[in-house]
């Protein structure tokens, strides 16, 4: 089984939905509480309180969405790195090391839609790219500022982003 | 002011979020019909409300919802977010004070990653595994719990 680059990003989303969830139930029973103490909650009124949480897991959700897009990105560009070796083997020898040492720099900036573009050869007859490129439309609606004006294409779910990229993370591990 | 519509849609894709939007509130209201008649036979109160959603291809429109309880205490509100969604066809999210779940319209045959049966609405368990759970009183009352805490 291939490493998952992605699982700890969300094992650290269920884990921060878990903190806020034990919050919202500390927060139920007592504002005062010791528990509370140092934190934004500390002497606020209850509704207040929720009010601060409501926020703040909101929030977590859509910078989850952006969390796990970037470690996809980053494996994307690692994975392409990786294959770009291949370029060492030319002939003349010194032109390789040099040709190779320029794309593995350039990779750095390709841009995510066009690398996505590359996957679709080698993930033929799948709608994942589609996805990937929405979930890419949301991450930068996010990045952005969430311009009202300007939604994405799609509603973008914590868990049918880490689907949808783990997905091709695997499928890439395939080949 | 936002305008009601996104100005740069061409017409192909006005008639396609018109359509979907249809869909989607058609398929809202069977499921609310549902809910409300689950929720009943579980002796809770149910509230019928409305709500706003706004989507690039549809822009602004109206969507019904619910709210569920007991004579003294709310226990979540059931709020349709989207007619477009990566992997499902159609999104709602069931709300409560500890926290929020998903019920997602799943096709079959565009279906990769939950094994399911028949075209429907399925919560969708936030966890490793990829577990969708047709919706029914069961699943309903299931998803109330997690949202209030509170134990039927």
């Amino acid at each position: 089984m291939n490493f998952n680059p992605l699982q700890s990003v969300w094992i650290a989303y269920q884990s921060s939905q878990s903190c806020f969830k034990i919050t919202e139930r500390v927060i139920n029973r007592a504002v005062q509480d010791k528990l509370v103490v140092k934190t934004i909650f500390y002497q606020q009124p209850e509704t207040q309180a929720h009010s601060f949480l409501q926020l703040g897991k909101a929030e977590s959700e859509d910078l989850f969405v952006l969390a796990v897009w970037a470690t996809f990105e980053r494996f994307l560009r690692s994975y392409l790195q990786t294959k770009a070796e291949k370029l060492r083997d030319l002939y003349p020898p010194a032109l390789a090391s040099s040709f190779y040492q320029q794309l593995y720099r350039e990779l750095e900036f390709w841009k995510p839609d066009d690398m996505l573009d590359l996957l679709k050869s080698i993930l033929p007859g799948s709608n994942l790219i589609g996805q990937a490129k929405q979930i890419l439309e949301y991450r930068d609606w996010v990045a952005h500022g969430k311009n009202p004006e300007n939604h994405p294409s799609a509603n973008i779910t914590p868990k049918f982003a880490y689907n949808t990229l783990t997905e091709i993370v695997q499928l890439i591990q395939l080949n | 002011m936002i305008p009601l519509t996104q100005p740069d849609l061409t017409e192909a894709q006005r008639q396609l979020g018109e359509q979907k939007k249809q869909l989607f509130l058609h398929r809202v209201n069977l499921l609310l019909n549902n809910i409300k008649q689950w929720a009943t036979e579980a002796g809770l109160q149910v509230t019928a409300g409305q709500v706003p959603i706004r989507e690039k291809f549809t822009g602004l429109y109206t969507a019904p919802s619910l709210t569920i309880g007991l004579p003294e205490q709310k226990l979540a509100d059931v709020i349709p977010v989207s007619a477009f969604v990566i992997v499902a066809d159609g999104l709602l999210k069931v709300s409560g004070w500890l926290g929020r779940e998903h019920i997602a319209y799943l096709l079959k045959a565009e279906q990769t990653f939950y094994p399911i049966a028949q075209d429907d609405w399925y919560w969708i368990e936030e966890t490793t595994d990829n577990k969708a759970h047709l919706m029914s009183k069961d699943t309903l009352l299931t998803v109330i719990s997690m949202v209030s805490d509170y134990e039927f």
